[in-house]
Formats: C-alpha cells, sequence, structure tokens
C-alpha cells in the first residue's frame, strides 16, 4: 500500500509528452497539461461525494462475497441483485448495471455525469475481471460464472479490479474533458490531424490513466485484506466512502506527480 | 441538480418558483393538434387516452422551457439532470396515480432523459376539456389499415414504411409529428410519392403538431420526444382498434455509442433505446389494462441494410427525398443537409455503402462527406469521432465488446424472446457489420479517388485524406510493459508502520514530516516502556491499565481517553502519504479490561533514518 516505497511509478510517458501529441507547431502545452490534471483531481474529489460511485465500488467488493457465500442467491438479493443469481456473465452485468441505475435515479440532488462515468467504469472493470477467469476451451456454465465471480473476493483480485476501476474512471474523466474542450483543436493545422493522431493519443491517455492508478494494486490489496480478511468486518459502503477517500488522495499525488516535465 | 415545479392545466402559477401550462383556455401556451383522423376514430378515444396525450404533450413542453445549463458542462454536468415536479389535472385520476403507473412513468422517463421526475394527479375540473378540440380536419373516409407506424421523414421510417408497404402489402397508417413547417413539407412529399407510385389506398398520413406557444423554447436536447412520440402512436392506434404500432429505426442507432467521452448517460439519445421501448409498452399495457406492444421491425439491420430495402421496394427514386438533417434553419431550396451533423454522417455512410449514390447526389450536402474540406469551425470533430468510434468497434473482439463498450449492457435484457446471451451476440454482430460498411466506404473512396489521393489534390481536412495522414508514429513500449509494471506492485508487501522518539525535543517523529508532541507525545512516553522491554526481550508487549495510563498523564479516565482519540486522529494523513491502513488499533492498541500499549506490529528506528521529506517521486 505504501506510497513511499514505491518510488517512481512506471510511466512510459508524462502527461505533457502525451499533450505534445496534440499540439504541434511549437503551441504550449504547460496550461493544457494543467486544466487536464487539475480536472482529473476535482472529478476524483467530487466523486467520492456522488452516491452512484460508492454503490459502484461497494458492489465490487460484496458481490464476490456474496457469490462465495453458501446463501448465494439470498446474499444477492440482500445486495438488491435478485437476476444477478442466473447463468451468465452478461446476466451479472446487466443485474449490476440495474442497481446502479436505480441508485441513480434514486439521487435528486448528487447526480452527475460522474456517476454514470462510474457506472460503465465499474461494468468495465468488472466484466473484465470476470471474463479473465471463464473457461476458454467450453462455454461457460452457471457454476463456471459463479467461481469466476466468486474468486473476486480475494485481495489480489480485488486489487487488480480497483485498479482497472480507478484506470477506467480517471480515463472517462479525462476523455470527458478533453473531447468536450479540445474540439476547436481537431483539424488541419490544430490538434490531431487524423484518424490516427486520434488514436494514438486515446492510446496514451489511456496507458497514463493506467500508470496513475498502478497504486491501487498495492493500496486496495493492503486495505481489503485489513479489513475484510484480518479484522472479519462487512465492509459497509461507508468503509468504501473512507476507502474511496484515501484512494482519490493517493490518485490525485500520482496525477500532480505526472504533469511534472518529462 | 436544479427542481422545477409545472402546474398545468392553469392559467397562472400559484407560487413564483412555479411555471404554468395549459393546453386549453385561458392562458394556452401548449398547443395540441392532430388532422385528418376520421369521425369513427374519433369516436373511439376513451377520456385515459386523451389524458395521456396532454400528460405528454406538457412533459414535451415543459421539457423545451426548462435549461439544462449551459454547455460548459459545469461541475460535471449537474444541471443537466433536472429534478420536476408535474402537477396534471386529469380526467381518470385513480389510474393515474397507482403505484405502478407513476413507478413505471418515473423510470422510463428518468432513462430516456436523465431527469428525476415526480408526479401529482388530481382529478380534473368539470367540465374537464373537450377531446375534440385537439382534432383538426376531421375527415368521412375510411381509413382502416393494417398497422399504425411513427414517421419522420428520414431514411429509416420511410424504409420501414415502404418495406411494409410494398414488399409486404400492407396498408399502413402513418404518424408524422413535426414542430417546424420545413420538416411537415418533407413527410408530405414523402406521402405524395408513395401515393403517386400506386399506394393511395396503402397510406394514409396523420400529422401531430405539438408546440410552445407564446414563450421561447430553451432547451433543444428535446430528450422527451420518443415518449411524446410514442403516445401519439399508442392514441392512433387505440383509435384504430390495433394493440400494436411500430418504430422504424436500426438497431445501431437504437442503441447509440457515445461518439465521445463528454457524451455521457441520456446526452447519446435513447429515442429508441430498447430499454425505452419495453418501459414505454410496460407503462402502456398498465394504463390500459391490456398487452400493448411496439414493434421495431429494423432493430437488426444496419443503416446500410435498411437503406437498401428502399432500393428493393423500388423506391429509390424517393431516397433524395427522405430528410435525416438536425438543422432545418439552415435548410436552403437545393441543400436540405448540412453534412456535418451526426445524422448527416450516418447518412451519407449508408448511402454510399448501399451503392445508392446515384439517387442522391453529393451536391444534395451542404459538405460532401470524403470529399469537401472540413478544417474550418467544428466540422472535422464529429466525421472524425464518428470513424474512430466504428473503427475502434471493428477492431474489438467479442469478448471485449461489453467490457469496451459497457453503455451496451442496459440493453441486453430487453429484448423480446432473446436470452441476454443471444442479445449480446447479436448485437455484436449488428455492430461489426455497421463497422465493416463505415470501412467499405472509406477504402472505397480510396480507390475511387486514388489518383487525386496520390495528386495531393483532395483538401488536407477531407474525411479522406485525414484517415490516411499520420502527423506521429509512436514507438510502441515493450510487449510485456504493462504486466511488468502491475508485477511490481503487485511484488510491495504491506508496510510497517515506523517512527522515532526525539527525546531532547520530547516529539515523535514519522516519515512524511508528522510529529506529535505536547500531550500527544506524552501518551506514546507512557507506553514506550512497556512496548521497548518487550521489543527487546522478544516478548508480547503488556497493555498499561488505564488508571495507571490516566495517572501518567495526571487527568481523570475520560480526559485521558479524549487525548488518545486526538492522537489517533492526528495520524490520519499517515494513510496518503505512507498509504498505512489506518484504523483506531494501528498506532496505540485498547483491549478492553487490559488497557493501552503501542501495537507490536510498529517499528521504532533512530531519529537520524527518519525521512523528513519525501521527494516528489515519493509522495
Amino acid at each position: 500500500m505504501g506510497h513511499q516505497r514505491l518510488g517512481k511509478l512506471p510511466a512510459l510517458r508524462l502527461l505533457p509528452e502525451i499533450i505534445r501529441y496534440l499540439v504541434t507547431c511549437g503551441a504550449p502545452t504547460a496550461a493544457l497539461v494543467d486544466q487536464v490534471t487539475a480536472v482529473g483531481k476535482d472529478a476524483l474529489k467530487l466523486a467520492v461525494k456522488d452516491p452512484v460511485f460508492i454503490e459502484a465500488l461497494w458492489l465490487l467488493v460484496r458481490i464476490p462475497q456474496a457469490a462465495a457465500a453458501e446463501g448465494f442467491q439470498k446474499e444477492m438479493r440482500e445486495l438488491g441483485l435478485p437476476s444477478a443469481t442466473s447463468a451468465s456473465l452478461m446476466d451479472i452485468l446487466i443485474a449490476y448495471d440495474s442497481a446502479l441505475e436505480r441508485v441513480q435515479r434514486q439521487s435528486h440532488s448528487n447526480a452527475t455525469d460522474l456517476g454514470e462515468m462510474a457506472r460503465c467504469a465499474g461494468l468495465s472493470a468488472f466484466g473484465e475481471a470476470i471474463r479473465d477467469r471463464l473457461p476458454s476451451l467450453w462455454p461457460p456454465t452457471a457454476e463456471d460464472v459463479r467461481a469466476s465471480v466468486s474468486a473476486l473476493k480475494g485481495t489480489e483480485q480485488f486489487a487488480a479490479m480497483a485498479h482497472r476501476f480507478y484506470s477506467n474512471f480517471v480515463e472517462r474523466v479525462i476523455h470527458y474533458y478533453v473531447d468536450r474542450n479540445l474540439h476547436n483543436m481537431v483539424g488541419i493545422d490544430r490538434v490531431a490531424k487524423s484518424v490516427n493522431d486520434l488514436r494514438i493519443f486515446n492510446d496514451a491517455i489511456r496507458r497514463h490513466c493506467d500508470e496513475a492508478a498502478l497504486i491501487m494494486r498495492a493500496f486496495a490489496k493492503d486495505w481489503l485484506g485489513k479489513n475484510h480478511y484480518k479484522d472479519g468486518k462487512q465492509i459497509t459502503k461507508d468503509d468504501v466512502r473512507r476507502f474511496s477517500t484515501y484512494s482519490v488522495e493517493k490518485i490525485r499525488l500520482e496525477l500532480d506527480q505526472r504533469k511534472g516535465a518529462s | 441538480m436544479k427542481r422545477f415545479q409545472i402546474a398545468c392545466g392553469v392559467s397562472q402559477p400559484s407560487t413564483s418558483d412555479t411555471i404554468a401550462m395549459n393546453c386549453q383556455g385561458e392562458g394556452k401556451n401548449v398547443n395540441l393538434r392532430i388532422d385528418y383522423i376520421t369521425r369513427t376514430m374519433l369516436g373511439n378515444v376513451p377520456d385515459l387516452l386523451i389524458d395521456l396525450l396532454e400528460v405528454a404533450a406538457y412533459i414535451y413542453c415543459a421539457d423545451q422551457r426548462l435549461g439544462r445549463g449551459s454547455d460548459k458542462l459545469t461541475n460535471f454536468g449537474e444541471n443537466w439532470r433536472r429534478s420536476l415536479h408535474f402537477s396534471i389535472p386529469v380526467r381518470h385520476p385513480e389510474v393515474w396515480q397507482q403505484d405502478d403507473v407513476q413507478k413505471l412513468l418515473v423510470e422510463t422517463l428518468g432513462f430516456l432523459s436523465d431527469d428525476s421526475y415526480s408526479f401529482d394527479f388530481h382529478r380534473a375540473n368539470a367540465p374537464a376539456q373537450s377531446k375534440e378540440l385537439y382534432f383538426s380536419d376531421l375527415i368521412d373516409a375510411s381509413m382502416e389499415h393494417d398497422e399504425v407506424a411513427m414517421f419522420s421523414g428520414g431514411i429509416d421510417s420511410f424504409a420501414g414504411a415502404v418495406d411494409d408497404i410494398v414488399t409486404l402489402g400492407k396498408s399502413i397508417t402513418l404518424v408524422g409529428h413535426y414542430s417546424s413547417s420545413k420538416v411537415r413539407n418533407v413527410q408530405k412529399c414523402l406521402i405524395e410519392g408513395l401515393k403517386q407510385s400506386g399506394f393511395d389506398r396503402k397510406v394514409s398520413y396523420i400529422p401531430v403538431w405539438v408546440t410552445n406557444q407564446g414563450v421561447t423554447a430553451r432547451e433543444f436536447t428535446q430528450r422527451t420526444r420518443s415518449f411524446l412520440f410514442a403516445c401519439l402512436g399508442l392514441v392512433i392506434a387505440r383509435m384504430s382498434g390495433k394493440e400494436s404500432f411500430s418504430f422504424y429505426e436500426n438497431g445501431v442507432v437504437s442503441i447509440n455509442l457515445p461518439l465521445a467521452g463528454d457524451v455521457v448517460g441520456g446526452r447519446a439519445t435513447r429515442t429508441t433505446h430498447p430499454k425505452v421501448l419495453r418501459g414505454l409498452e410496460a407503462l402502456f399495457s398498465t394504463l390500459l389494462d391490456c398487452p400493448i406492444q411496439i414493434r421495431t421491425p429494423l432493430q437488426w439491420l444496419t443503416k446500410r441494410e435498411v437503406t437498401q430495402k428502399i432500393r428493393d421496394a423500388g423506391m429509390s427514386n424517393l431516397l433524395s427525398m427522405t430528410n435525416s438533417c438536425t438543422r432545418p434553419r439552415i435548410w436552403t431550396e437545393t441543400q436540405k443537409h448540412c453534412g456535418v451533423c451526426s445524422q448527416c454522417i450516418d447518412r451519407r455512410f449508408a448511402i454510399l455503402a448501399a451503392g445508392m449514390e446515384e439517387f442522391e447526389p453529393a451536391k444534395n450536402y451542404m459538405r460532401d462527406l470524403l470529399l469537401a474540406d472540413r478544417s474550418t469551425d467544428d466540422d472535422m470533430r464529429m466525421a472524425l469521432n464518428y470513424v474512430s468510434l466504428f473503427q475502434r468497434v471493428g477492431a474489438t473482439s467479442k469478448e471485449r465488446f461489453l467490457i469496451d463498450f459497457p453503455e451496451v449492457v442496459s440493453a441486453l435484457d430487453k429484448f423480446t424472446g432473446l436470452s441476454a446471451d443471444e442479445s449480446g451476440d447479436r448485437l455484436y454482430d449488428l455492430f461489426q457489420r455497421h463497422a465493416r460498411a463505415v470501412e467499405a466506404v472509406i477504402t472505397g473512396g480510396v480507390t475511387k479517388h486514388a489518383h487525386a489521393l496520390y495528386r495531393n489534390e483532395l483538401p488536407a481536412g477531407s474525411l479522406l485524406a485525414v484517415c490516411f495522414s499520420r502527423g506521429h508514429v509512436d514507438a510502441a513500449p515493450a510487449s510485456d510493459y504493462d504486466s511488468q509494471a502491475k508485477a511490481f506492485i503487485d511484488r510491495l508487501t504491506a508496510p510497517v508502520l515506523e517512527f522515532a522518539i526525539e527525546t531532547r525535543k520530547k516529539r515523535v517523529l514519522f516519515h512524511g514530516g508528522l510529529t506529535l508532541d505536547g500531550a500527544n507525545f506524552k501518551v506514546v512516553d507512557a507506553l514506550l516502556k512497556n512496548f521497548r522491554e518487550a521489543k527487546a526481550a522478544g516478548m508480547e508487549v503488556s497493555f498499561l491499565p488505564a488508571t495507571s495510563l490516566s495517572q501518567h498523564l495526571e487527568c481523570n479516565d475520560q480526559s485521558m481517553r479524549q487525548q488518545v482519540r486526538r492522537l489517533r486522529k492526528e495520524l490520519d494523513p499517515l494513510v496518503v502519504t505512507l498509504g498505512v491502513p489506518l484504523d483506531q488499533n494501528t498506532f496505540i492498541q485498547n483491549k478492553e479490561r487490559a488497557g493501552y500499549r503501542l501495537n507490536p506490529t510498529l517499528r521504532e528506528i533512530a531519529v537520524a533514518d527518519i525521512k523528513t521529506y519525501l521527494p516528489p517521486t515519493h509522495a
């Protein structure tokens, strides 16, 4: 978990270099780097107040634990996911999506685009983590799916999923900003000149987010290990909110470091 | 999130923060007019459906009157989502007040428009408005048709209509909603074209006009338009004795994957999203207490395949009269397509992919899809994003489809008769076919314009040119770069919390600069002896009884406990700076009836080994 022990996290490219993919002709990039970093940090700070964000992360902790429990169906119902007890990966994702939709529609006061981004980030992270553990030589049975979901209750598996979740979330936040505010820079003599440039830029942003969120692999592993396995706690939404508060602070620090000159 | 109160059926709002809306009478500010229905049909309209028409008109017109904030999407779009409370007089409050009805309204409209809804339905004052007021130009002719379908005048709705009428031999009542005369003209011309092609007795057209009156619409996103559209379809269907009606829309647009990162949630329109249509079916069925079906015969077709249906029906000559452009304000006599909006781009790709370019010349568009210079204004962005999206879709394996495009998930269980897995497979196949159509248009364009490309004669800002130019050449990282980075993190073990005692200054020091002094130091100092002795002897650290700790601190038990709480709070920043998972026992452990001790997992080190400053590469 220790941020301090890591030294410099892996970084294929820092943000200024990524932005230079977009801006040619010697145009200044520092302001843009600051803006992109600031929007990522602001989003993380606001996200912990968004009930959909917290629900998305809490379900990533609780669904695997429920899947591993003897009373699987009862546990799932208690989480508000009755349809997740049926067979396939898609059924599980639909149930997860529906649960988040319900929270989203109930939230009259705090609903923002961050909740929707967390929903998509959670779906991607959960789907990928389950799929990685499904058999590839035969069509997965309901038991295979349940085994794959329950395997995610382990600290290392949760850590990898949390890493994906935060990476996906920050990536969506950055595109939310870049795609909206840089549109005047798309075109000849401006920013991305071509479909290829856009793809390279998008790939670079994805890697930037993936690396900035790497810290979550260590942090999430130790957090779950300490709270659930060592102390035997049933993880609550408040626990997840506290975890998220620390998590976003760590990623905010990481984003700050990555805006340094490359 | 902004909250709005909308009082309907009244001429004046009762409070200053309420807006008043009225379909009829004094203070009328909502226009609702349905033309060309027969007197027989009018006799078939129950009051409940008149209620539905009014409810839909109020929701649609309020949607246009109440802003969603600026395009800047301040604070991550907090004003995009609105909280709307409607107070609506109805003829059948006992139906509208049912929990099921309200729940379905709130859920379906919520997903459709991203807003939160609540409703107060109450009995309309007698006499309620007469239904005849909404129906103009009644006709006497018989209008018995096989089906009812919605008709916008775009390629999809026209293709669906000709497929049903010409290819399948059905007769159809087409319901067209319009809010501008230009759009109505498009619909009328296409109906005339069909009639003149020998299908006079197979088609009839019912135009519906719903607009705000005397107030300026502020919001042009119109996310509730399809709710109004569907309600109109249901009313006309029921007037004709039918229990179903059709939406003609291709499946790719129905799902409508976002073209850019800022198009979040309902900002990618969900007009005919399967979740919306199933929600509307459930709402209508509950309202009327009979099963209502909304058919989507083009659901599993791409726009290219839909466009080809026009040719298959022998109606290619009418293709150029259809219109998909969202900017009727800038249409000219000869050019009714801007060529820049997403609908124009989608349409043109479909026509070229279907090989039907000869039926709609490029000059009909203000910007040619492949060859026009798009380097000015915002023109490039939409085209570039469109191609990029479907390039990405085309490169995505079936296994990764839902992972990379999670927006698809909400549709998976909304296809009648299909399991979620089957729906997922069919959607993947559908999107792949569309991605291949986009690719075929681009590669076909290269072949056709190879000489111009080679001679550098195409504008550098043309879509064809930007698909192949390359401003940067990227050196890929080592193939195992990502896995090595993850492995590096995974090898890390849980941290140990280290501290040092600076006796001279009476301080406890931690890495990163955090210190405990004063009363906090006294607490640690009291527990230090047991900790050091046990560590030196390799034994269990014993607890100091609470009374002993109080005596050491020269205070009572309550004050001592408060001091311990304050100390623990002081350590909070270590979670982020050192990555230590703190709970209340991480530093000072407390065991009931045993007392307090420094946690045995702590490690005391020398003052010189404390790193008071963590360089930026650390934290």
